[in-house]
């Protein structure tokens, strides 16, 4: 990578107990760029995320911040939503957001201009003096993400941003992170929801029993998964591929086949194959979804 | 801006947004309220109920019929002896008088003959007024028997009314020593009560923050120690301005009434009362913060924290096994008995239970200025270590959201 990343993690470790949380967990994050961390409940997600933004410490490893530990005062820098959603249930709106943009370092002022201009932004203007515990629930996920955004941060980390939001919502959750990471800052979030993801991340890590089982460009995820055709033939036989060494058939529907091949085989010698097998109805490349690379991914790993 | 001044401006950021929160909070206006209330309650009734009780002025009017008029001028002599005035009032219609009686507009009403009258009254006799009267009936029967017997009355009168006595006190009742007593304990009952309800308010705000999740939000931009200490001064600020406020109205409507009149060590009583709130405060409001930020829920708070709450009552408990004695002892002028004294001179310099014990045992002035110099001292070393052990056990806890931290896990070192 030419430039520094502006967040590092190197090799973080964390047990609770016997529990191992974070195996030896490392990724960079540049300036711009949005990262979607992936992975099965419990797989580390969190625990990441909270010692990057200094809630929690990990056993051992280090956070980078422009190459260097990362200080108490680089943290203020970070935008943070955690995933247990949290803000003064009884605190007016406005009241809250200046408050916590203060605590940031951001004067008066320019926390209440800056606040009501989000609030205007995400229309919620009209409920700034309404207690938070009024609004509703996509609402309130509204006011929180102002409250990560407040104080102009360099690194947004966001733990399940888009969980809970109606597709409205989602557009416009989507569209801030894009601004952001236009604007230079680093975005980091997770979600269960993978196609937000593909859709909005520059890269994607899959995390699994702490470890980083794939990370890369989903683009760069799907070769990995490695060369995948449908070939519609009606009437072929059962085993039609079993005299073409390095392919395998992942699946059948109906008529339609699923085959993926190893290296050494060429897709002209698969079609080749496919229409001595029968009258070929479609051939096509599959790219597959992340959802399926996720699953793969994942089913892979514990198999190993 | 260094490290040190950031987190001094962000600790005051902090408490400003307590404090205020809190001033304008139910607790604090509804607290303030039914408590100024409280006093005003006491004042009134001080100054009615118990003054009737008690009079301070001895002056009777006392309705005469014609029948009983000869003893009025008796009565008057005899009340006149013992220092007390009666205002004779005439009666001839003896109901309007009872209803006068009933009404407190006299004090009783004598009617019969002077040598065997009757006494009406609202509802005992007072004593003055029965001691004057006893005289003047026994002075008219004699009178009666002298004229009957030729005898000038009027030299034995004189010489019985003027006979007298003085009382001479061993060990003198000291009101002002007793006075500041009840100042003592006033203060420390205030103390009592504005401690509980604080205490509840920090373990609330502690426990709030956590249920809410929005510590995670807060932690993430402001050290653990620093949101603890800017909660508890803030909060503090509020507390100490609702005692001050208290305070100054009770001596505002007890001085001119003459409810209370407050000597000089009265004064010195009240200042060491706000002096051992802050340092009460101080000590509750620490151990408070660290037992409720081991729990996550609103609901588990109060089970949380009644190690803490069991002490604070305990500490007013105590208050009685210091104060009886003390008035017992003012007002018979006898010593404490010694193992009493040892065991509250003991008691009051612990820690929790000095800011009560020590603020009615000063008022008192038997109190050694060691000892007191020595309880501050303790005092204010114990809540150095409970600020760093609460700051200990609070930042291991209080992101640790679920089932309650064991104290053990809670003060391992991060």
């Amino acid at each position: 990578m030419s430039e520094t990343a502006a967040l590092e993690l190197v090799a973080l470790n964390k047990r609770y107990g016997d529990t191992v949380a974070l195996d030896s967990l490392s990724f960079s994050l540049s300036r711009g760029e949005i990262f979607g961390f992936v992975g099965p409940n419990g797989a580390g997600k969190t625990t990441t995320m909270r010692i990057t933004i200094g809630v929690l410490a990990a056993d051992s490893g280090s956070v980078l911040w422009d190459g260097r530990p990362i200080a108490f005062a680089d943290r203020r820098r970070i935008g943070y939503m955690p995933e247990e959603r949290g803000l003064y249930p009884t605190w007016g709106v406005l009241e809250q957001l200046v408050y916590l943009a203060r605590l940031h370092g951001v004067d008066t002022a320019q926390a209440r201009a800056d606040a009501m201009r989000w609030l205007a932004r995400m229309d919620l203007e009209d409920r700034a003096t309404v207690q938070l515990q009024k609004l509703s629930q996509g609402n309130q996920q509204r006011v929180e993400l102002i409250a990560a955004l407040l104080h102009a941060p360099n690194v947004l980390i966001l733990d399940e941003p888009f969980a809970g939001l109606d597709p409205v919502a989602v557009d416009t959750m989507s569209a801030v992170l894009r601004e952001q990471a236009a604007a230079g800052v680093a975005v980091l979030f997770s979600s269960h929801q993978l196609e937000i993801v593909e859709s909005l991340c520059d890269r994607v890590g899959i995390v699994r029993h702490g470890r980083m089982v794939a990370s890369g460009t989903v683009a760069e995820l799907r070769r990995s998964a490695g060369r995948r055709y449908w070939i519609d033939i009606p009437g072929a036989a059962q085993d039609w591929t079993a005299t073409l060494p390095g392919a395998t058939v992942l699946r059948r529907e109906g008529s339609r086949w699923l085959v993926s091949l190893n290296d050494g085989v060429s897709e002209e010698s698969l079609l080749e194959h496919a229409l001595q097998a029968g009258a070929v109805h479609e051939f096509a490349p599959d790219a597959p979804r992340l959802s399926e690379l996720f699953r793969h991914v994942i089913s892979e790993d514990a198999a190993a | 801006m260094n490290r040190r001044e950031r987190s001094g401006s962000t600790i005051a950021l902090i408490a400003r947004r307590e404090a205020a929160r809190r001033i304008r909070g139910k607790v604090f206006v509804i607290g303030t309220a039914v408590t100024v209330g409280l006093v005003a309650i006491y004042v009134i009734l001080q100054l009615t109920v118990l003054n009737n009780v008690s009079p301070s002025t001895s002056s009777f009017d006392i309705g005469v019929t014609a029948e009983a008029q000869p003893l009025a001028a008796s009565l008057v002599q005899a009340g006149t002896a013992e220092g007390d005035t009666f205002h004779i009032h005439a009666v001839s219609d003896v109901a309007a008088a009872q209803l006068e009686v009933v009404q407190n507009t006299l004090d009783a009403l004598i009617s019969g003959t002077p040598s065997a009258p009757v006494v009406t009254v609202k509802t005992a006799l007072n004593g003055d007024i029965s001691s004057a009267l006893t005289t003047a009936v026994k002075v008219e029967a004699l009178d009666t028997q002298l004229q009957r017997a030729g005898v000038p009355s009027g030299p034995v009168l004189h010489a019985i009314n003027a006979a007298n006595f003085t009382t001479e006190a061993l060990r003198p009742l000291d009101t002002a020593s007793l006075q500041a007593v009840v100042v003592g304990i006033a203060l420390a009952l205030l103390l009592f009560v504005f401690l509980s309800m604080y205490a509840s308010v920090i373990a609330q705000g502690v426990v709030a923050e956590k249920a809410s999740r929005v510590v995670e939000i807060l932690l993430a931009t402001v050290r653990p120690a620093e949101l603890l200490l800017g909660k508890v001064l803030g909060i503090g600020a509020a507390a100490i301005l609702q005692f001050a406020i208290v305070v100054a109205f009770a001596l505002a409507v007890t001085l001119p009434t003459h409810v209370l009149t407050i000597p000089g060590t009265a004064i010195g009583v009240v200042i060491a009362g706000v002096a051992w709130f802050v340092l009460g405060y101080l000590v509750y409001a620490l151990l408070l913060a660290a037992t409720a930020s081991l729990v996550s829920r609103v609901e588990e708070v109060n089970s949380a924290v009644v190690p803490v709450t069991l002490l604070l009552v305990l500490a007013w408990l105590l208050a009685y096994v210091v104060f009886i004695p003390e008035i017992t002892s003012i007002t018979s002028g006898m010593p404490i008995p010694a193992g009493l004294s040892t065991f509250a001179t003991i008691v009051s310099l612990i820690p929790f239970f000095s800011p009560t014990l020590m603020t009615i045992r000063m008022a008192s002035g038997i109190v050694p200025a060691w000892q007191v110099a020595l309880a501050y001292a303790l005092t204010a070393g114990f809540i150095v270590v409970a600020a760093s052990l609460t700051e200990r056990i609070y930042a291991n806890s209080v992101l640790r959201f679920g089932a309650r931290v064991r104290i053990r896990d809670a003060l391992r070192r991060a």
